[in-house]
């Protein structure tokens, strides 16, 4: 199931718009043999995990990722650095990281500052 | 004067030793019995803090009424109430504290095993790596729901771009040794021990030092089965900027003999025994027996 949740979320991240159950299960019958309703409960089990956002769309409900891929990651690079969820200890994690750093990677993470 | 010198004891062990041990580089030599003397470090102040709020009440009464005036009665009772409720919140809350990080941990730990499973497949083989996107080189490792060995390893896609294969396999086993190892498991009780500690008298050092000597002992494991100059390049690489890096690297250039390192371990695990038993015995020991004897000489 887990092999499954990735394909989803792979699917959810590079369309350019929500998707709804459908064009998902589309997307992917063209690599594998699925049925609809699998699909369904893989969205569902990916929305309560907040790891997809849910839309009504007329009659249809159409789902986006709740985070981009690069978010995500930042996420988990700050979980294993800061090992804590409050923010005073992330901001702190994020320090010591900023300590850490040569003189390349922080003009490097400048540069990506000034661009977001 | 007992409860009075337990509670000195507990305060110099919980604040004024950790900085000072922490500065002792000969436990480096001897990583594995040096993590040993901090948990015993540690341990012992919080049996200084239960003997001196054992004692405490007792001798207060004594204070009060005089040697011969401490008799069983309601006034010794009251004491003896109030040394069990003080040890009692001291127990518990170690042990709220402990459950609640414990709970915490794993349910964090948890989630972000399964955002690694979402964002890239661990790689087939036994290892279990995940290589995440990210300009930085980073590695670092999840334990598993049980046992080390179901723990994933991290590293991120510029670390395995800078970094020939050799020294990506070193960093791969320097962090299956701190899964195999349960490190997570040993930095999870100090940490308990460390909030468990009243702000006033908590020390970053001691959860410092352990962390050093956590990765020196990783950094032994993986060279069984990897390259020291390997490991050594890598850290180089990585962590060049790192000041507890530096003492890493300059520990891999330089191993200890196995004589010497056996003797300065053995020096370890007496000095932790003696950290835990001659308080307990010399302190407490006579305030137990006055306070036997005065309690049966009616």
């Amino acid at each position: 199931m887990g092999e499954l949740e990735q394909a989803v979320m792979d699917k959810l991240w590079s369309a350019a718009s929500p998707m709804t159950v459908r064009e998902v299960h589309e997307s992917l019958s063209a690599e594998r043999t699925l049925a609809y309703t699998t699909v369904m409960t893989v969205l569902d089990r990916l929305a309560k995990k907040e790891l997809v956002s849910q839309e009504r769309d007329g009659r249809a409900f159409k789902y986006a990722p709740s985070q981009s891929r690069e978010h995500l990651t930042a996420g988990l690079m700050l979980d294993a650095l800061g090992q804590s969820d409050d923010p005073g200890a992330r901001m702190m994690a994020l320090q010591h990281f900023v300590g850490q750093m040569s003189p390349q990677e922080a003009a490097a993470i400048r540069a990506a500052l000034s661009d977001s | 004067m007992t409860g009075f010198a337990l509670a000195v004891l507990a305060v110099v062990l919980s604040c004024l030793v950790p900085p000072i041990l922490a500065r002792a580089r000969w436990i480096e030599r001897a990583p594995r019995a040096g993590v040993v003397l901090w948990q015993a470090v540690a341990i012992a102040a919080v049996l200084a803090a239960l003997g001196a709020v054992l004692a405490a009440p007792e001798e207060m009464l004594r204070t009060i009424q005089g040697d011969d005036g401490v008799r069983f009665g309601p006034a010794l009772f009251i004491a003896a109430a109030v040394a069990a409720v003080g040890a009692g919140i001291i127990i518990v809350r170690l042990a709220v504290i402990t459950v609640r990080l414990g709970l915490d941990t794993r349910r964090r730990r948890s989630r972000h095993r399964e955002l690694l499973d979402l964002l890239d497949r661990p790689s087939p083989d036994e290892r279990r790596v995940h290589v995440l996107a990210g300009p930085i080189p980073m590695a670092y490792c999840v334990p598993g729901r049980t046992g080390g060995e179901r723990g994933r390893v991290v590293l991120t896609d510029s670390t395995v771009a800078v970094l020939p294969q050799p020294q990506v396999d070193a960093v791969i086993e320097h962090e299956r040794a701190h899964l195999r190892a349960r490190h997570d498991l040993v930095r999870e009780a100090f940490t308990a021990l460390h909030i468990a500690f009243p702000r006033v008298v908590r020390s970053k050092a001691a959860l410092e030092a352990v962390d050093r000597l956590l990765e020196m002992l990783a950094d032994d494991a993986a060279l069984t089965r990897t390259d020291r100059t390997a490991l050594q390049q890598a850290l180089e690489t990585l962590s060049a900027a790192d000041a507890s890096a530096k003492a890493r690297r300059d520990r891999l250039q330089r191993p200890t003999s196995h004589g010497t390192r056996l003797a300065l371990s053995g020096a370890a695990y007496v000095m932790s025994l003696a950290v835990i038993v001659l308080p307990t015995a010399v302190l407490a020991a006579p305030w137990l027996l006055r306070a036997f004897e005065a309690a049966f000489s009616r």
